[in-house]
């Protein structure tokens, strides 16, 4: 189970990661988007770390991810800061009662956060989104827990689980929020979103990992 | 393009000074987010309110007021308010007994105004969502849940915002609200393309001599272009689509929406209304005080959507409730 301050340096490390991250972000979101995605994830990774900075060592847990979602949904704006910013604030509710974040709060923040998103968002397994990982991801690791594993192994699960639903993007043709031509130059490429996604689930499990 | 503008990348700011200037004795503008609220909100009600992205004018600026919407989160040119806005919006509103935001759906507004309520939740708010869904060309009916809100949305502000005020709780509301929505539909059609005042550019093409009918509010493709016509040919057209999508029995009473997309005038919604009208009377249905005005726009569209809603006898006694907001009179 993380305390309190490591889930602020948790979220700290997923921040820098995705400020590191711009330029592939970027990259993969200009196949077939205005290439934007690396540049806005990393302006709401730059503001929610500042939060974090702020924020003291033994804040209730949930503060750090509410604070930090709600950093994303500010700086961030469009369709991208709402769906990326409840993931955070659904990983918030996960622990509001909890003294600490376990595989239990894992799994039902990310469960809360993939049926917000879909919720939200609109989109379908299927579609070339984040959704695609997202999944896939939950499917894996409430399996894993129902099954009595630890938080180490669900982990593990969650993040190889992540990574396929990444894979499963690349032949896929986007259909939301593109045009029509955009949509065909997407298949070949895995979407940016649920790289991104998966980036921070695999984080989460290195950053339990190595503790 | 030759609107009346100063700063294109001003005009809402400019548009919500004029609001204040004109109305402050009823209305207040929160700067920060854009809330429009109304200065004196009855204790002991839920609230009513909506966000949704200007360039519809006097949709929904024109609707805060007393038995209608208690605020209106304004968002940038046909740009949904973010969660933030409805956060406030909410916060502005809220007397202890929640708060109803309406949503007309399209995608970034369900996506913004659902992110504002789930914050609002987490603040210890009791907000709720109704949307609306009332343009029936733009999903089948065994879908009508993905439909697009559009003109049907004024029976809703109207309504919901009378029932609200008569102290019913929010569930109740929240009830009432689906059930107004299930009771309309609504269908649009347009002469003349509008002009987006952000670039410039007309908002789609059409022939001098074709109109579209079935397009959205932000000229979404329509279901079929057809060869000008007469207004009762097109009145017909119309009804037809709407009559063939709700159940419905003789001496059914309805209430009509005619509104204007902007550019046509009050003489054509009433040749319009008189065709509808008659068509309705051939069918022995009843109209129950129609509105017939310009009420959602799409900047300068010609054109006009109709909508219209199936009544009982709660619904016949909030929509005729007086209202001291600006745009609405039947």
């Amino acid at each position: 189970m993380l305390s309190s301050k490591e889930v602020k340096n948790l979220l700290i490390e997923i921040a820098d990661m995705i400020i590191d991250a711009e330029p592939e972000l970027s990259r993969l979101d200009g196949v077939i988007g205005d290439g934007d995605h690396g540049i806005s994830m990393r302006r709401g990774a730059l503001r929610g770390k500042e939060v974090l900075l702020e924020m003291s060592d033994d804040e209730p847990i949930n503060e750090y991810f509410k604070n930090y979602g709600w950093s994303l949904v500010r700086v961030m704006g469009g369709a991208m800061g709402p769906l990326v910013g409840i993931i955070f604030t659904e990983f918030g509710k996960a622990c509001k009662d909890s003294q600490g974040f376990g595989k239990e709060e894992f799994v039902r923040a990310i469960t809360g956060s993939t049926l917000k998103v879909q919720e939200f968002g609109g989109a379908r397994l299927g579609d070339k989104t984040m959704v695609d990982a997202m999944i896939p991801t939950m499917d894996k690791a409430k399996e894993a827990l129902e099954a009595g594993m630890n938080f180490e192994e669900v982990l593990l699960e969650a993040a190889r689980a992540s990574k396929q639903g990444v894979e499963n993007t690349i032949p896929l043709q986007a259909k939301k929020g593109r045009s029509k031509w955009l949509q065909e130059k997407s298949i070949g490429h895995p979407d940016a979103g649920a790289t991104s996604y998966s980036m921070m689930i695999n984080k989460i499990k290195d950053f339990v990992m190595s503790k | 393009m030759k609107k009346i503008l100063n700063n294109r990348d001003e005009i809402v700011q400019d548009m919500l000074s004029g609001i204040e200037a004109a109305y402050s004795h009823k209305l207040v503008w929160e700067k920060e987010e854009n809330v429009l609220y109304r200065k004196e909100i009855e204790p002991n009600k839920v609230g009513v309110i909506i966000g949704n992205g200007s360039g519809h004018e006097p949709a929904c600026v024109g609707f805060v007021g007393k038995n209608m919407l208690d605020a209106n989160v304004v968002g940038n040119i046909f740009a949904a308010p973010g969660p933030f806005g409805i956060l406030e919006g909410i916060k502005r509103t809220d007397s202890g007994n929640g708060v109803v935001v309406i949503i007309s759906q399209h995608a970034g507004d369900i996506l913004n105004s659902k992110m504002g309520v789930d914050m609002a939740a987490d603040e210890g708010y009791d907000a709720r969502v109704v949307i609306v869904h009332d343009d029936v060309v733009s999903a089948p009916k065994e879908e009508m849940n993905e439909r697009r809100g559009t003109v049907g949305t004024v029976f809703v502000y109207k309504m919901l915002g009378g029932y609200a005020a008569d102290g019913h709780s929010i569930e109740d509301c929240v009830a009432f609200g689906k059930h107004i929505v299930n009771n309309t539909r609504t269908i649009g059609m347009a002469n003349v393309p509008g002009t987006s005042p952000v670039n410039g550019e007309p908002m789609f093409e059409l022939a001098d001599d074709e109109i579209e009918i079935g397009l959205g509010v932000h000229g979404e493709a329509a279901a079929c272009t057809m060869k000008s016509a007469s207004s009762k040919e097109i009145a017909e057209v119309m009804l037809e689509k709407l009559l063939e999508d709700i159940e419905y029995n003789e001496n059914d009473e309805f209430s009509v929406i005619v509104n204007s997309m902007g550019q046509t005038t009050q003489a054509e919604l009433l040749v319009f209304y008189n065709d509808i009208r008659q068509l309705m009377e051939s069918k022995k249905l009843d109209i129950f005080r129609p509105l017939i005005g310009t009420y959602v726009t799409s900047q300068e569209m010609g054109g006009i959507a109709l909508s219209i809603c199936k009544l009982d006898d709660e619904m016949k006694k909030q929509w005729v409730k007086p209202t001291d907001a600006t745009n609405f009179q039947l």
